[in-house]
């Protein structure tokens, strides 16, 4: 899974090792007889090693430091996730040597990549034998505190690789437009949009409520699910499934905005990991990144229907499922 | 509908007995009744969805979209029993119960999606409540109609549709209203006052909202 940046860059998916479609909301996966199975770690800590070659403006232990917090936000976010960092390595990230590798790469041919993650894994448990990220030399990068002008940040770009390296996949929190045939980012409200802020933007080194739901989704701690729930429903259109719709769920007490896909022909939904409140939901199709972000050639979202808000409000309680939330939508 | 045959019923129920009855009202005297009424309309909180905007520098947001929920008016219907300190005080315990829809203005959608209502939502509200009631003999109307002042403070719960926890918290009351006796022992009480929920359900933190309250029912002293 790769980030592109904006500046007029364009998404563009890089397929890496033997990574499956994306799945579910935000996880990635891997099918197994007819079925999903996300895809995890389960040795813990991740020990991973970071590559002993800087770049202009960013030595590899300040790229360590970068990883390392990127690391503990993720480890921060109620999810039972470690890491230890082991030390410095000549390897190369991308290569199949069965240690987790992060560093620098000089892709100039990648010219619309800022740094991809790939996998090694077991395609019939779903588990991550290995995985590696590199950040694309070929952009100009910064680990200053305030971040730098014409600058990448090293960290931002590290949280989002970071989560695919857990197992989450794209989010679709977030709203670009399209300048002359080229996508911008304008906002986005999870680390894990497909496209990365402009250079000099910090912001994307915090989580959002999106994230730490998915991530909790696939590594729950002890108590996360006494402490959350659910909401689930359906997105019909004509009585019949919409294939793709993208359904955000806003807890109006926390602010927060949580999302996820419709994944079946019957169009169902289940976002899991609410922090407990009021939500309101929303429907829109999928427009603001490129679908193969979301979704492989073979199943295409189905965007022909308006923006539609769910016609109830919706009161999430611990540990408990709301819903089924039908939510009817009209053709555009 | 339901809380008027809920009248209805307490009034046929309560008249025959009230209207046999002899005597007045005394110290240790109980009294219980029941009745229907409206529950004003009241906010409930606003929130705005909002993400992060792709610029240096201080961090600003971008409004997804706003939503501002008010509790539309609604019937109530409800019971009493109080206990009479004194010929003119009173202490009285109530339960109420109530369906008011919530209705939720949801505008400003950055993709231009029209604003809209949503309202297909109501709340069950359980509120249970002590109060007291002074009566104020002295300002009679007619020779059966005697004017009270009420005050009262009472536990909130609201579940949604789905029987889901949609908030507690605690609501005051106070107000006044008249009770005309149509017998010795019992008869009918109007009441209006104002309330203030602190607490319930809110689309944002809850606080202090005011609301008016109006009612109708019977009595029956015994």
């Amino acid at each position: 899974m790769t980030r592109a940046g904006t500046c007029g860059l364009c998404v563009i998916l890089l397929v890496v090792a033997a990574t499956a479609r994306s799945e579910a909301y935000l996880k990635l996966g891997v099918s197994v007889d007819g079925r999903t199975i996300g895809l995890r770690w389960s040795a813990r800590p991740i020990r991973y090693f970071i590559t002993d070659r800087g770049v202009p403006g960013v030595s590899s232990t300040q790229l360590a430091s970068a990883v390392a917090r990127a690391f503990e936000a993720w480890e921060r976010a109620r999810a039972s996730v470690e890491s230890e960092f082991v030390g410095f390595t000549s390897a190369e990230p991308f290569d199949d040597d069965g240690i987790v590798t992060i560093g620098f790469a000089d892709r100039p041919d990648l010219d619309r990549v800022l740094g991809s993650t790939g996998f090694v894994v077991d395609i019939f448990t779903g588990e991550i034998v290995e995985a590696d990220i590199f950040l694309n030399s070929a952009f100009p990068w910064s680990v200053a505190a305030e971040g730098a002008d014409d600058r990448f940040d090293v960290e931002a770009i590290a949280l989002h690789e970071l989560g695919h390296l857990l197992g989450l996949g794209h989010s679709m929190v977030g709203e670009t437009e399209q300048t002359a045939g080229r996508r911008r980012v304008i906002a986005a409200g999870a680390a894990m949009f497909p496209i990365a802020f402009s250079t000099g933007v910090i912001e994307g080194r915090t989580l959002r409520p999106d994230d730490v739901a998915g991530i909790s989704d696939v590594y729950p701690d002890a108590g996360v699910a006494a402490r959350t729930g659910s909401i689930n429903g359906r997105v019909v259109r004509a009585g019949d499934g919409v294939y793709g719709a993208h359904v955000v769920v806003f807890n109006t007490r926390t602010g927060a905005l949580v999302a996820g896909f419709t994944l079946s022909g019957d169009g169902a939904f289940d976002i899991a990991g609410l922090e407990p409140g009021p939500y309101l939901l929303r429907v829109e199709p999928l427009d603001d990144a490129a679908p193969e972000s979301f979704f492989d050639d073979l199943s295409p979202p189905d965007t022909d229907f308006d923006v539609t808000y769910h016609r109830r409000l919706v009161v999430v309680s611990a540990g408990e499922g709301a819903g089924p939330a039908e939510i009817a939508v009209q053709p555009q | 509908m339901s809380a008027c045959r809920s009248a209805l019923l307490w009034a046929l129920v309560l008249f025959p007995a009230a209207l046999s009855a002899q005597g007045s009202p005394r110290a240790g005297a109980f009294e219980i009744g029941g009745g229907a009424g409206w529950i004003g309309g009241s906010p409930a909180g606003d929130a705005t969805a909002s993400e992060t905007r792709n610029q240096t520098g201080v961090a600003a947001l971008l409004t997804l979209f706003e939503a501002d929920a008010r509790l539309r008016p609604t019937g109530a219907y409800g019971a009493r029993v109080g206990f009479h300190l004194t010929p003119t005080t009173s202490v009285e315990a109530g339960f109420s119960y109530s369906r008011p829809t919530v209705a939720i203005a949801v505008s400003g959608d950055f993709e231009d999606s029209p604003d809209v209502t949503i309202d297909a939502s109501s709340l069950r509200q359980y509120v249970v409540d002590l109060g007291v009631v002074v009566h104020l003999r002295r300002l009679r109307f007619g020779r059966d109609g005697v004017p009270f002042f009420s005050a009262g403070a009472g536990y909130l719960r609201e579940l949604t549709d789905e029987r889901a926890l949609a908030g507690t918290g605690r609501v005051y009351r106070i107000g006044g209203g008249l009770k005309q006796r149509l017998g010795p022992r019992g008869g009918l009480r109007f009441d209006a006052g104002l309330g203030v929920r602190d607490g319930g359900f809110s689309l944002d933190e809850p606080r202090l909202r005011a609301f008016f309250t109006a009612g109708a029912g019977a009595f029956l002293v015994f």
